[in-house]
Order: structure tokens, then C-alpha cells, then sequence
């Protein structure tokens, strides 16, 4: 048996890469991001049962599980053309508040933390989550955890595990909350509001009060003027369960507002040689490439982006978030990439808000928990607004409920060509007359990490990260410089 | 010596699932030891791992090198993230594992970690490539040799 060291020479297969192209005076002339690819889910779902998709979807990806759940639950009630109960969408809702809660918390401090409370500047041994911790100390480190532990202990009252739910049914969900259960989601629904505040306190302390933070926030470095697209309540505040689709231009002035069921009115998907990955844009404005602009049909999604193409928040803790994000950064829309960290928190707020304020709903406890299906099924779409943006499930089967096609539009395809111009971006800014520094590959990073993208994380392999390459290659296509991570 | 086996891995992955399917080869073998499976990464490790004094890692590797079903051994040190960054969503093993340490988590004291070399990672389908389907019981005869796993255990017959 060999033993091996994953070390910088280790090459891994299944590595993100990133190209950079210079002209003849050394600047980037182009930029694109690479990254691997799954293939074959849609022929993996067809002859299935369509009923099998809120449990196979929590396996397309090792973060978003409840988004798919709840996307495929949501595909089904439209497929078999049954109304949940009322106590269901809450219950529903309810589960599907507390998973973003957690999951933005634990993006922000654990995983995003490391370019804003360390510091992009600081030394490269301190830049991870270990010297996040070191910075906010032990104590906010423990929170952090705690919180997790609750939110997914919510997960597993409701949906059987905290990964993999099966809680979702069309026409409603598989399990009625007990009195007993509800007081503990109360608890985790208090202590996620504090810990929120809590952390909008260490953004305020460690982010806003540097100056040199909020420069690079502020600055143009990161900063693309697209439309911004999001689903919104009936009073047109964020929801990430229900609603219509509301986008708004480079201005922040709506330009739609749709059903779900109409995305294919709306959204289109480019494509391009270089990559599998395809590049969704908004079809009455049309894909005028990597550009931004009002021309450019280009959007962006996940929490900035719904923020911007919303009224506000529904809570009053994350409105008065909400409201102080967009006075500190010069009102609306914001087209900071970094502000999507400011946004995420402010999210994270509202979701834990509303976990707590659905664990008090007298409803939650009711048993009146799912409508049964009569219909016979030919078409379903379900739309949520996963952690990292807006995500759609698209289903049609035979009279039988047996898959014939299936089509997801997830969140990373969404921001994929607002990632690409991000890279670019940075990546202009950054290289000047062939000097290309070190630190680049970090600053480039963070034009990404912001977006939280999605990148084959569906795979567990070893060592658990997708290897990262950058290559600039100058004029002549000639490679001169190579950095990975 | 409180021991924990856990496969790491995604069952519809084709052969990203070789750590679940080692773990059901290994599951009730031994009564001592407890055998779990996992589609998690990252910090859940800290919520499955936590409080034995062993721990024996079963995932998949693809240096695109090896043959397909070759196993390795590594240690939790090789694990080590090559820079600054882990990847945008998970924290690799051993920066879960200092994590866990360092907010004084009851952390396994000993950790062998096994990787098997896969073929294919990418397509979405339940079963896994031929070559590893026909390297399980080796891999496991493997894994039980190294570990010594009959000495410390009875076999269930």
C-alpha cells in the first residue's frame, strides 16, 4: 500500500483552473474560470419516479440539500397540482428558515470570514478559519457551532435528518411538530436571532470601522452594474421559500416580475466552448457576452442580489439591517460583489427571525399537515431561493408520475457569467504590464468566494477542497506564469 | 479503544460512493467497533467523530496516477490545505479536525486515513465502475490487515 502526501506537486484531477490572457502590453485582455463539471443527473433522474426527487436531489450537492428538497417539494405540489396545507408551507418554511440561518452563518464566519475579519492582507498561515477564530476568539468560535448544532437539530425534528431531508410530500409534509418539539425550536430560533445580531456587531467592529475594508467593498475592483434577480413576497420583501420572481435593472427599477412556472419566458441559458458550465441571462434583454450594463442581459443572484431586487425584510431586526447596509453603502441597488457578505448577514438575520416567528405561529403544531394528490401529473416547476441564489426544478413525466425530463437551474449557473466577469474584473485591475503578484490568486479568489459558488461540491473525494489553478498566458499564448492552491 | 469507522462519500456519485461501500462491507464485522457512513464533509465530521479514541477514514482520491481500486495511506498531516484557503464551502478534514481541537472537542487521538484511487467521480449513477466493484473485498481485506483489526475485535461469524 502506498502512502502519499497531498502536497503542491500532488496534481489532483477535478481542479478548478482559471486563465488569464494578456495582450501585447501585458495587461489581461481575458479572463475565464474554469471548473469541473458533474455530468449525466438529468439521464439519472428519467424512469424514476417523481415522487424519488426531494430525496435524490439533497445528493447533487454536499451544501444545499434542504434548497434541492424544497425545490423538488415545490416541483411536485406544481406536478400533481396540489395545494399544501396551509400548515404545511409553514412548516415547510419553517424548516427551510433555519437551514439558511445556519448555512449563512457558517459561510460568513467560517468560510468568507477569513477575507474580511483576518484580513486579505494578513499572513497566508492566519488566513483560514483557525485565525478567524484567533481574531474573534474562542467564545464567538463556540457560538458559531452552537448554532449549527441547533438550526440542524430544527432539521431533524422536522425533515427526519439534518442532511437528506425527507420531509417534503406533494400537497404538504410527512411530519406534524409536537409541543414538545416546537418549545426547542423556539430556543434555536432565539439563540440564532442573538447570535445574528451578534455578528452583525463583529461585521460592524472588524469590517466597517477599517477603512481599508470598505474601501475594497466600495471600490470598483469587485463592483459589476447588472440586473439583480430574486423571489419576493406579495409586499415584495425577500422570501426564500414562496413567491414571484422579481428582477430589477442596473437601477434598481423593476423590469419583471413573474411565476416561477413562467422562468422559461424569462431566463435563458448561453453556452460556450470553453466550459460545460452554462451562462443563464434574461431573454427579452438578450446575452451580449461577459459585459454588465443595461444592454447586457446578464443578472445576478443569492443575497446582494435579492436584497437589491426587494422592498426589504419582512422582520424588523433585518429591516433595520437592511436599511443601515444601503445607507452605509449609498442606497439602492448596491453592485458590490463583497457587499454580498454585508447581505448575507443581514439574511441570516431574517431567516433566524423567522424561524422564531414561525415556531410561534399557533399553527405550527397543527395535524393538518398534507392535501393528497388527485391529479394525474404531466408538468411541475418549483422555484426557492437557495442560500446561493434562485433555484429551479423543472420536471414533466407520463400519466404515471414516471420522469421523462428533467431540468434544474442552479444558483452557480445564475452567477456563472457574473463570476466569470468578477475574475476578469479583478484580474484587469490587478496585472499591470505583465506583473502578475503573488497575491493575485487570493485577490482573484475573493471576486468568487463572494458568490459562494457552487463547484462540483457533490463530490467527497479527497482532500476535500477543489484544487485551484491559475495560468497567464501572454500574447503569443505563451504560458508565463503558473499558481495553485 | 473506543473505534469508529467512517466511509466518506456520495452514493449516486458513481465512485465518489467507494467509502460508503467499504463501510457496508464492514458494518456488524466487528462488535466493537462502530461503522457509519457519510455524504457530509467538513465540519460534520466533528459532530460524528467526536468522543471515540479512534478513527478510521475511508474516502476517494483521484491523482489520476494510480490504478483504479489502488489504495493509500495517508496521514491526517497530508491533509493540510496547500495555502490559505480551504474551498469556498467545506472545510477540509484536518482543519475540521484543528477546529475541533482547538474549541476542545473530545477528538480522536489516533486517525488512519484510507483513500481509494477512483475512475470515475463525475457522472451521477449508484453503482461504481467495474474496476473498483471488483476491488472491494481486497480493499477491505486491506483496510482489516493494516488496521489489525481481527486482533483487536472478533469477527462476526
Amino acid at each position: 500500500m502506498k502512502k502519499i502526501t497531498i502536497d503542491p506537486i500532488t496534481r489532483l484531477e477535478g481542479h478548478g483552473k482559471i486563465e488569464i490572457f494578456l495582450n501585447d502590453e501585458g495587461n489581461c485582455e481575458r479572463a475565464c474560470l474554469q471548473i469541473p463539471e458533474l455530468r449525466g443527473f438529468e439521464k439519472f433522474s428519467e424512469g424514476r419516479a417523481a415522487e424519488e426527487m426531494p430525496r435524490i436531489t439533497t445528493m447533487i450537492c454536499g451544501v444545499c440539500p434542504t434548497a434541492h428538497h424544497m425545490a423538488a417539494t415545490k416541483a411536485l405540489d406544481d406536478l400533481f397540482k396540489v395545494e399544501p396545507t396551509s400548515a404545511a408551507k409553514k412548516i415547510r418554511e419553517l424548516m427551510y428558515s433555519a437551514f439558511t440561518a445556519e448555512d449563512h452563518i457558517l459561510h460568513f464566519i467560517f468560510l468568507g470570514g477569513p477575507d474580511f475579519v483576518v484580513g486579505p492582507t494578513a499572513p497566508v498561515a492566519e488566513r483560514n478559519v483557525l485565525g478567524v477564530i484567533g481574531k474573534v476568539g474562542l467564545e464567538v468560535g463556540g457560538k458559531v457551532i452552537e448554532m449549527r448544532k441547533r438550526m440542524r437539530n430544527v432539521l431533524r425534528i422536522i425533515g427526519g435528518k439534518p442532511v437528506m431531508p425527507t420531509a417534503g410530500l406533494p400537497g404538504g409534509v410527512s411530519k406534524q411538530i409536537t409541543e414538545e418539539e416546537r418549545k426547542t425550536i423556539i430556543e434555536a430560533g432565539e439563540y440564532g436571532v442573538e447570535f445574528c445580531q451578534v455578528a452583525l456587531g463583529l461585521f460592524d467592529d472588524v469590517v466597517l470601522k477599517n477603512k481599508d475594508y470598505v474601501d475594497l467593498i466600495t471600490g470598483d475592483v469587485y463592483a459589476h452594474k447588472t440586473y439583480y434577480m430574486g423571489l419576493v413576497d406579495d409586499n415584495n420583501k425577500v422570501n426564500f421559500y414562496d413567491g414571484q420572481i422579481r428582477v430589477v435593472d442596473p437601477d434598481g427599477k423593476e423590469y419583471a416580475k413573474f411565476k416561477g412556472q413562467d422562468y422559461l419566458d424569462h431566463i435563458r441559458e448561453h453556452v460556450e466552448p470553453w466550459t460545460y458550465v452554462r451562462f443563464s441571462y434574461l431573454k427579452n434583454v438578450g446575452w451580449k457576452g461577459f459585459v454588465d450594463g443595461k444592454e447586457s442581459g446578464v443578472f445576478r443572484v443569492a443575497p446582494l442580489a435579492r436584497l437589491n431586487a426587494s422592498d426589504g425584510m419582512a422582520t424588523p431586526l433585518a429591516q433595520a439591517a437592511y436599511e443601515k447596509m444601503y445607507s452605509t453603502l449609498g442606497g439602492k441597488p448596491v453592485h458590490s460583489t463583497l457587499a454580498f457578505h454585508w447581505a448575507r448577514l443581514v439574511e441570516a438575520l431574517y431567516a433566524a427571525e423567522r424561524t422564531l416567528e414561525l415556531a410561534n405561529d399557533p399553527e405550527i403544531t397543527s395535524d393538518d399537515i398534507v392535501n393528497l394528490p388527485t391529479e394525474t401529473p404531466k408538468e411541475g416547476i418549483g422555484v426557492v431561493e437557495a442560500p446561493r441564489g434562485t433555484l429551479i426544478h423543472h420536471y414533466q413525466t407520463d400519466e404515471r408520475g414516471i420522469l421523462t425530463k428533467v431540468n434544474l437551474i442552479v444558483a452557480t449557473q445564475n452567477n456563472s457569467a457574473a463570476i466569470n466577469m468578477s475574475v476578469e474584473k479583478a484580474a484587469k485591475a490587478l496585472i499591470k504590464n505583465g506583473d502578475v503578484p503573488d497575491g493575485i490568486l487570493n485577490m482573484i479568489e475573493m471576486a468568487f468566494r463572494a458568490y459562494d459558488p457552487c463547484h462540483a461540491c457533490a463530490t467527497h473525494s479527497l482532500p476535500g477542497r477543489t484544487p485551484l489553478e491559475l495560468s497567464v498566458y501572454d500574447s503569443r499564448g505563451v504560458l508565463v506564469k503558473k499558481l495553485e492552491r | 479503544m473506543k473505534t469508529l469507522i467512517l466511509g466518506f462519500g456520495n452514493p449516486i456519485l458513481t465512485d465518489d460512493a467507494i467509502g460508503i461501500r467499504i463501510a457496508e462491507e464492514l458494518e456488524g464485522e466487528f462488535p466493537d467497533i462502530t461503522v457509519e457512513a457519510t455524504s457530509e464533509a467538513g465540519l460534520s465530521i466533528l459532530d460524528e467523530v467526536t468522543g471515540y479514541d479512534k478513527l478510521v477514514i475511508i474516502d476517494s482520491i483521484k491523482t489520476g496516477k494510480g490504478r483504479p481500486g489502488e489504495l493509500y495511506k495517508l496521514e491526517l498531516e497530508d491533509l493540510k490545505p496547500r495555502s490559505d484557503f480551504s474551498s469556498s464551502h467545506g472545510l477540509d478534514i484536518a482543519t475540521a479536525f484543528k477546529l475541533g481541537e482547538k474549541l476542545g472537542y473530545p477528538m480522536p487521538s489516533q486517525v488512519s486515513i484510507y483513500a481509494v484511487e477512483v475512475k470515475d467521480n463525475t457522472t451521477f449513477g449508484e453503482e461504481c465502475t467495474p474496476e473498483l466493484k471488483q476491488s472491494i473485498s481486497l480493499i477491505v481485506g486491506q483496510i482489516i490487515k493494516e488496521e489489525r483489526l481481527c486482533q483487536t475485535s472478533s469477527p462476526k461469524s
